[in-house]
């Protein structure tokens, strides 16, 4: 994809497999994404991505991949099955991830002891091909990710578009829930995959009664307005994910803004993708807060 | 049609309301195709290839040509003949046998437009009549996978061979002998080009609770219940039909998809064909080799 956008500096980090990373093999220490060639005099690159170097560490961090868990993050699953006590959940990790039934806030908020009753009643609460926001609870030895759903923030995602991105554009923050001023909800998970649905009660304000954990299924159909926002907001994070420009509120709302000029539906054409990223791009560099 | 849930109930309602009120979930409106791309001449090795974007699918089509014996029923034709190979795409998530029958449903369909005499005169690929003649593969891959794959490999076929280059023979018949001799010639810029201007796309026409759209996206195959696929030449006529999926269709829909098939065919027909005229005059900027340029969309038109 383009990467003639990309800064001077970044280039140069740049390897794709089997790139020379050092001659050195004795004041280097063979970190992830590397291997030592045949003739052990030779330290290269395994995938394609950025070099990291830790002291005598050399990594390479690659591209694309798939996602890590970390405990903490926010993400966005989608369940696969329903097993006996837990769900499980794709989540753009190596390993299937799982939703324990324990993990869940019931319906009503009630804090009890899970009973047979509940374990029958798991596909009414969630069923396959539902759409999840949870938070990794632990991360197992092999990497396999158990998730929770205890705060009302998290639990079922109700109408909106599901856009998947690269995992490693996904900006770390404090908060990962946006209400968007242009009238949107916005949230970015940390495995990869955003979601944009239309604002609701539960994250424009702090108070817990609004939070209903997804449960509640509202009836009211959306307006076309905000349709043509979310779907907006869509087509500009595509395009961020496309040219690599690292997605938070901030950005996402630059380019929402550069693309107001724009038809919704000309912005998947090439040349205005082109120009969107370039405009978004410059205006990051010139408040300083692209990194 | 491939059927994966990439969709909730919720989702899958929030795309149905879309569609009804003529705002798909890029904001397309339901007659819009998601923006084409291509460029010819990509593979050295082959006598004419395209590689071709329709919004996120983007497959390659190759042409080369095999020089053989001409068939008993129709002495006076050469062959041609598509694959569609699926085999090397992460993004097609079905597996195993049903991804054989998918890709393989494709390539019958292009087939049998490509054997049509209507669409394409396989005299043209005959080299000496009752003896020898042209078999042609087409061979088309399958790069990503981001739906309407039937309408992205004809589009791709129609630019690869609009783009082949025949190789030119001298054939000499000896009168005395009978016998007849093919040399290859040996000049390379030699070459003829083949007439497909008689050639259809296909335009695939789904239908969603009643509303009939073109060029569904993977999420808009999850509410997709019928679709078929035309077969649609440049002056709107219809010479393939095929249905897709397990909903049903009464005449009124049969006849209101057919309409909007032969409407848009004519448009996309012109599209592909400037496309082609651009991506040829293209070429000779870039030439042969430079397989990384294919990254970046500039040296598409």
């Amino acid at each position: 994809m383009p990467d003639s956008l990309s800064s001077g500096q970044q280039h140069m980090s740049l390897v794709v497999p089997g790139t020379i990373l050092t001659n050195d093999t004795s004041n280097f220490m063979r970190g992830h994404g590397t291997y030592l060639d045949s003739t052990k005099t030779k330290l290269k690159s395994s995938v394609a991505g950025c070099i990291l170097k830790v002291d005598r560490l050399l990594c390479v961090e690659p591209k694309h991949m798939r996602y890590i868990g970390e405990v903490g993050h926010v993400i966005i699953g989608r369940i696969l099955k329903v097993d006996q006590t837990r769900w499980i959940v794709d989540t753009n990790s190596r390993l299937d991830s799982y939703l324990p039934l324990a993990a869940v806030v019931l319906p009503g908020g009630e804090h009890r002891r899970r009973i047979d009753d509940d374990e029958r009643n798991m596909r009414q609460y969630l069923k396959e091909g539902d759409l999840v926001s949870a938070e990794i609870q632990i991360v197992h030895q092999d990497g396999t990710l158990s998730l929770q759903t205890r705060n009302l923030r998290y639990g079922k995602l109700s109408e909106g578009i599901l856009v998947q991105v690269k995992s490693s554009l996904v900006k770390k923050t404090k908060n990962h829930f946006h209400s968007l001023p242009c009238g949107a909800t916005v949230i970015r998970g940390c495995n990869g995959y955003i979601w944009i649905c239309p604002p609701t009660a539960a994250t424009a304000s702090n108070e817990q009664e609004h939070h209903t954990g997804g449960y509640v299924r509202s009836i009211e159909t959306i307006s076309l307005d905000e349709r043509k926002t979310i779907t907006r907001l869509s087509n500009c994070i595509q395009i961020l994910n496309r040219y690599s420009i690292p997605i938070y509120d901030t950005s996402i709302m630059n380019i929402y803004s550069a693309s107001l000029d724009y038809e919704i539906n000309q912005s998947i054409e090439p040349k205005i993708m082109d120009i969107l990223a370039k405009q978004t791009l410059a205006t990051q560099e010139n408040i300083g807060t692209y990194e | 049609m491939p059927r994966v849930p990439v969709a909730s109930e919720d989702e899958r309602k929030f795309i149905v309301d879309g569609i009804q009120s003529d705002f798909r979930l890029d904001g397309r409106t339901s007659r819009m195709y998601r923006p084409v791309l291509l460029a010819t001449d990509v593979v050295n090795t082959a006598n004419g290839s395209c590689l071709l974007k329709l919004g996120g699918t983007i497959v390659m089509a190759g042409v080369t040509f095999e020089f053989t014996r001409t068939s008993q029923e129709s002495p006076n034709e050469g062959r041609i003949e598509a694959t569609v190979d699926g085999s090397g795409c992460h993004s097609l998530r079905i597996f195993g046998r049903q991804r054989h029958l998918f890709t393989k449903q494709i390539s019958r369909s292009l087939n049998y437009i490509l054997n049509n005499p209507k669409c394409f005169d396989r005299e043209q690929l005959c080299v000496v009549k009752g003896h020898h003649c042209w078999l042609v593969h087409v061979d088309i891959s399958v790069l990503r996978y981001e739906g309407n794959l039937y309408d992205a490999c004809s589009f791709a076929m129609k630019a690869a061979l609009s783009e082949t280059k025949v190789p030119s023979l001298q054939v000499t018949h000896d009168e005395e002998t009978s016998e007849v001799t093919v040399d290859v010639c040996d000049d390379p810029f030699q070459f003829g080009l083949l007439n497909v201007s008689n050639l259809p796309v296909f335009i695939s026409v789904s239908q969603v609770s009643g509303i009939h759209i073109v060029d569904t996206t993977l999420k808009e195959d999850s509410v997709t219940l019928a679709r078929i696929t035309y077969g649609v030449k440049d002056n709107g006529n219809i010479v393939y039909m095929s249905k897709d999926g397990g909903g049903s269709l009464d005449l009124l829909n049969l006849r209101s998809m057919s309409k909007v098939a032969s409407d848009i065919g004519p448009q996309m027909n012109s599209l592909l064909l400037d496309k082609i005229h651009l991506s040829k005059a293209k070429q000779p900027l870039w030439g042969h080799v430079n397989e990384n340029l294919l990254f970046d969309d500039i040296n598409f038109v």
